[in-house]
């Protein structure tokens, strides 16, 4: 009995002993504490790449949920696998630095459009299952560092996704309403008003409950429980009050903006100053509350709810939630969304604080950049001052540089003026030091330059003019600031507006051989190569103030000096004859005076063109082509 | 065992499932099987595989469970059917008689979690403790025929039902499915060959306590032979395919203008059977007659898919997603030593691979597959066990396994490249001829290649402990039907087990979670197996 008592009892052991097997998982050491590295040493030294992740590349098919390949607006299937599978290819364009969609789980679908792009949170402290686990995210982070590549990590703090409804009508499902007669009587005009209760209209002091008889007080709202598109309730896994998203104080309940009102009147009204002369604002249309509240109190379009970040429930719970992603990965800073939709006073608290967090974690010139959209850049500055953000993404040298100077035809001096003049003012002025503990540069240092992102036609749409594109390239790898390109520019995407500008990266085989990208590559080569181009002063030396023509600044430190040229026109070919930046408004033109001394021959880097030779005086004169750029050096 | 009230009680049983099946079974013939001794218990490992409903859901995706079982296959020496002679036919000796029969599996619970709910499930396992089972019953209505002497011939189908009946629900509805509908075909050709076509539950033998059969397990429509070649060796082929009606991977049936010009027709624009073919080689020492001794399997499958096209959209005309040709394959063996102690003792070890489309299993539709959306690079690596030791009024029955799979998918980290494994044992003891107690101890883990949002890497673990005490109408014997037991089991949940719930599940808040119900369990006559 006892032989067949082994028999017996042996396979099932033998299987017992087998079970710990399934205990031997490779993680990597992903599971292990996150170590903060500190790669930066200068900002100014970073490239930044920007990843709208759903688009990068498809790294891992397992996370292939509901994906609609041929509509834009829909999941594609970018992964941050995808991302760690072609380090290569972001290392071959040279730039150092990636910036990833949020990563925060999202609402999944709304009205049959996705939230792949990652701004619609619904729990901000679970990950977006379509991009992949801690494993693959925290995998991903390390590759990049492993090749000297930060990460910055896109946030969301103004909205969540779409939570709820107003229940206006009060009858408890979400209606699509319309109010009045649409006829005029004697009594007066009764206007047909389309509500839609998911995201009605931008109203004072909130959303009001209606019926026939006229308005009844807020308007309850009821949030949305659909787990098939992940229309749940917002979390917040151990946040101080987990409850608190499910609560009105928690937003501002006013509805959509429908009036993004004027960013020059409303920057003003807004921060109790006094509205320069020259603006003409309407004191109704153009300054009152109706008009000005919306932007900062109202809900994003598309139902995006906004949150009363003047709560301080609110605040901490948003602290807590960033920091621990903060914790937990080891990311290098934080670009953060939709900046001039929230108050100025939360800034004020939240970047000290996030900053004061990641010195206690060891990591050292944690960035903050922010996304002002607008094109007013004393509002863009406002954002900079102390205790708010490192840096903002310079809104308006992509109007008034980029699509103006590069792809329009305005005169070069208005890059001269906004980049040294209003800089000054509206940068300099407002904080000319590092921020406490923060990036470790001056705002108007690290201003995040960019042509175009996820949120604007590319540069390329509407007009593709290739040597505009090239010649705007130039210019973003060799001003001061921090260079950002969006994915795809090395590939000539030319989408329009969003979701047409978000196109798959893949459909390009991430081929490095086309002439934009070797172009781009030979440009973050030179910015590496040429301190100069990082870190030195930049000095305006030529411009034209009459339209497209030359452009000419320096870049100088005290061992290095290097001179960019443009000629912005399409057509002719100029001389380096113009205006000098400081000359007085009717002043003739003259030759460019540059910091180099008599008799310098310079040679250019980028285009190699024949050598120039300075002249008496520090004089340099010579042809440029159109829409020729050089780089020219010792 | 007092041999009045076995035969007693025989009778009754016999009565009542004839009389409930409306069968045309001779009333002498029930008198004749009446009268005999007791059947002998089922032979070890056969009719230890009563069929079952595909099983839930698992918590998270994982592959699907092969989901239609059957009656196990010859572990051992050949079934010995009930006899019931007739007269003047060409029956052989002991086979069955001519004409109509009726066999049936089926168990049915009541059970409540004693918290005033139902019962909660708690396996995490593909295959887990078959305690979890739902309500399941199948009827087999099978046609014996002996035309010649040394041919036989059957005409076999089993209906099968899922889920809580009527008088659970209150509403007249059912799943339903033809698991058997098939024709074989014994002694043309070679004495010991048997051909079958038609649609048919395949497979060998299970690991009872899981409710799972790790080597072989297929649902095909097609066909296939049996060659008992000498009576120590058995050889099996069969050529089957299915076709899922999944929506997405192998059909897919859209509407399309009718050729008359109005209005619109149906037509199945993807349509790619999956083809099986499958090999099974059984040795046995010293031969299939004897009562104890030991047989080797060897088993194999080929999995074929040829390729397709699917429109990713019936409304609205888009670029249709091409769908490559797949394959797989799998190898397997098995080692059974059989027939020792009092009753029915056998000893199985299992080792299979499985890869491509194979991997995932013949009932599921691929997940996770790679950028070529092929199946290539998904694997299933297993090893499982089970056995049965009886001995006067004890007996133990053992079941575990460990798996390893991985989807195709190039992922590092996935919730889909797991291990998972589950070690059960069920002692009993008889505390009288009809009655017994068993108490079943059970470990079960799931360990997927992924982080939590946290950083952490769970392993979800699931710990249980049940108390059967039952009634064995037949008397002693683990593999004795019907049964009728009581059932009390209490499971306990480390938290990464209570977090594979969602958040409102009551089991995402309990670490222990009790089930407490009343149940029986019976097959009999069940059509035999290769």
């Amino acid at each position: 009995m006892r032989a067949w008592l082994k028999r017996c009892v042996v396979p099932s052991a033998l299987i017992a002993a087998c079970l710990p097997i399934g205990a031997c998982f490779s993680l990597n050491d992903m599971d292990q504490d996150v170590k903060h590295e500190n790669l930066v040493q200068d900002w100014r030294d970073e490239m930044i790449y920007q990843i709208l992740t759903d688009r990068f590349a498809n790294g891992d098919t397992s996370n292939d949920w509901g994906l609609h390949p041929g509509d834009p607006a829909r999941y594609h299937g970018g992964d941050w696998k995808g991302i760690e599978d072609h380090l290569d290819y972001v290392e071959a364009l040279g730039v150092t630095t990636i910036w990833i969609s949020p990563i925060v789980k999202n609402v999944d679908s709304d009205a049959s459009i996705d939230g792949y792009h990652g701004y619609w949170t619904q729990d901000f402290t679970a990950l977006n299952p379509h991009f992949g686990d801690m494993a693959a995210l925290r995998s991903m982070v390390k590759a990049a560092h492993a090749r000297n590549i930060k990460v910055v990590l896109d946030i969301v703090t103004n909205h969540i996704g779409q939570a709820f409804f107003y229940d206006i009508n009060g009858n408890g499902v979400p209606d699509e309403a319309v109010w009045g007669g649409g006829y005029y009587g004697a009594e007066g005009p009764h206007p047909l008003e389309h509500r839609m209760e998911y995201d009605p209209d931008f109203e004072e002091p909130y959303v009001k409950a209606r019926t026939s008889l006229g308005e009844a007080g807020p308007a309850p709202i009821i949030f949305v429980y659909d787990a098939a598109s992940n229309h749940i309730p917002p979390l917040c896994d151990g946040c101080p009050d987990p409850g608190l998203f499910l609560r009105r104080e928690a937003y501002h309940l006013q509805g959509r903006v429908w009036n993004w009102g004027r960013d020059e009147c409303c920057y003003y009204r807004n921060n109790g100053l006094p509205v320069p002369p020259n603006f003409n604002c309407d004191p109704v249309k153009d300054l009152s509350s109706i008009v000005c509240d919306q932007v900062p109190h109202g809900d994003f379009p598309g139902g995006l709810k906004d949150l009363n970040t003047e709560n301080p429930a609110v605040r901490e719970a948003l602290q807590y939630a960033f920091r621990r992603w903060m914790k937990l990965v080891d990311f290098d800073g934080f670009r953060i969304d939709t900046l001039k939709h929230v108050e100025h006073d939360f800034w004020k608290d939240f970047a000290p604080k996030i900053r004061a967090y990641a010195k206690d974690l060891g990591k050292q010139k944690f960035l903050m950049f922010g996304e002002a959209f607008t094109g007013f850049d004393p509002m863009l500055g406002s954002y900079v001052a102390p205790g708010e953000v490192d840096s903002v993404f310079y809104f308006s040298q992509k109007y008034t540089v980029f699509d103006g100077v590069f792809k329009g035809k305005a005169p070069t001096s208005n890059a001269r003026q906004l980049l040294r003049d209003d800089r000054a003012a509206n940068y300099d002025a407002v904080n000319p030091l590092e921020q406490v503990d923060g990036a470790g540069q001056p705002p108007s240092k690290i201003l995040v330059n960019f042509l175009d992102n996820h949120d604007v036609a590319r540069f390329l749409y509407g007009e593709p003019s290739l040597v505009a594109l090239r010649q705007a390239l130039a210019f973003l790898y060799t001003e001061d600031g921090i260079p950002c390109m969006y994915y795809g520019t090395e590939q000539n995407f030319a989408g329009g507006n969003d979701p047409a500008n978000r196109e798959d990266l893949w459909a390009t085989s991430f081929s490095t051989s086309g002439d934009t990208f070797q172009y781009i590559r030979s440009l973050t080569a030179l910015r590496k190569q040429h301190d100069a181009l990082r870190r030195g002063d930049m000095t305006f030396r030529l411009e034209d103030r009459a339209g497209p023509g030359i452009l000419a600044f320096e870049r100088s430190t005290g061992n290095e000096r290097v001179l960019v040229v443009f000629n912005t026109h399409d057509t002719e070919a100029r001389d380096t004859v113009g205006n000098k930046p400081d000359d007085a408004p009717n002043a003739p033109t003259g030759a460019m005076v540059v910091g180099f001394g008599d008799g310098t021959v310079l040679k250019d880097v980028l285009g190699g063109a024949a050598p120039v030779t300075v002249g008496a005086g520090s004089t340099l004169q010579f042809s440029m082509g159109p829409r020729e750029v050089r780089v020219l050096v010792q | 065992m007092h041999s009045s009230s076995r035969t007693a009680l025989r009778a009754a049983l016999a009565g009542l499932a004839l009389t409930a099946a409306c069968f045309a079974r001779t009333a002498q013939a029930a008198d004749e099987d009446t009268s005999k001794p007791a059947p002998a218990p089922a032979p070890p490992a056969e009719g230890t595989a009563p069929a079952e409903p595909p099983a839930a859901a698992t918590p998270t995706p994982a592959p699907a469970k092969p989901a239609t079982p059957t009656a196990a296959a010859a572990a051992a020496p050949p079934k010995e059917e009930p006899k019931e002679a007739a007269p003047k036919s060409n029956a052989p000796p002991g086979e069955e008689a001519e004409g109509f029969h009726f066999g049936s599996y089926g168990r049915v619970r009541a059970a409540t979690d004693m918290r005033g709910g139902g019962p909660q499930y708690a396996n995490i396992v593909a295959h887990g403790s078959r305690l979890d089972s739902e309500p399941y019953a199948e009827l087999e209505l099978r046609n014996t025929q002996y035309p010649e002497k040394g041919m036989r011939l059957r005409v076999i189908s089993t209906l099968a039902f899922a889920g809580d009946p009527f008088h659970y629900t209150g509403k007249f509805e059912t799943k339903l499915a033809i698991r058997n509908l098939f024709v074989d075909v014994r002694g043309i050709g070679l004495p010991g060959l048997t051909l079958w076509a038609g649609s048919r539950m395949y497979r060998g033998d299970d690991i009872y306590l899981l409710d799972f059969w790790p080597l072989d397990n297929l649902n095909t429509v097609g066909g296939g032979a049996i060659l008992d070649a000498t009576k120590s060796t058995r050889v099996q082929i069969h050529v089957g395919t299915n076709r899922l009606i999944d929506g997405s991977f192998q059909y897919q049936e859209r509407q399309l203008p009718s050729p008359t010009g109005v209005g619109s027709v149906s037509a199945q624009t993807l349509n790619r059977p999956r083809t099986i073919v499958s090999g099974k080689i059984t040795q046995f020492f010293p031969d299939n007659q004897a009562r104890q001794g030991f047989k080797v399997s060897l088993h194999a499958e080929g999995h074929l898919l040829p390729s397709g096209v699917l429109e990713s959209s019936t409304t609205t005309v888009r670029s249709p997603t091409y769908l490559p040709a797949d394959n797989g394959f799998v190898i397997g063996a098995q080692a059974t030593p059989y027939g020792f102690g009092d009753r029915d003792g056998f000893a199985h070890l299992f080792v299979r691979y499985a890869r491509g489309i194979a991997a995932y299993g013949d009932l599921s539709t691929p997940f996770g597959l790679n950028g070529e959306r092929r199946a290539s690079g998904a694997s299933e690596f297993l090893v499982a066990a089970a056995s049965n030791f009886q001995v006067d009024r004890f007996a133990v029955l053992t079941g575990a396994y460990l798996r390893r799979f991985n989807d195709a998918s190039s992922a590092v980290y996935s919730v889909n490249k797991f291990w998972e494994g589950i070690l059960s044992v069920r002692p009993y003891v008889y505390t009288s001829e009809h009655t017994g107690i068993a108490v079943e101890g059970s470990y079960q883990y799931r360990n997927a290649n992924v982080l939590d949002n946290w950083g952490k890497h769970r392993v979800p673990q699931v710990a249980r402990f049940s108390l059967l005490p039952f009634v064995t109408p037949w008397g002693w014997g683990t593999f004795r039907r019907p049964i009728l037991f009581a059932l009390y089991t209490a499971t306990a949940r480390n938290e990464s087990a209570r977090l594979m719930y969602p958040t409102d599940d009551p089991r995402s808040t309990r670490s222990v979670e009790h089930y407490v119900g009343i149940g029986a369990e019976w097959w009999f006559n069940s059509s035999s197996y290769p």
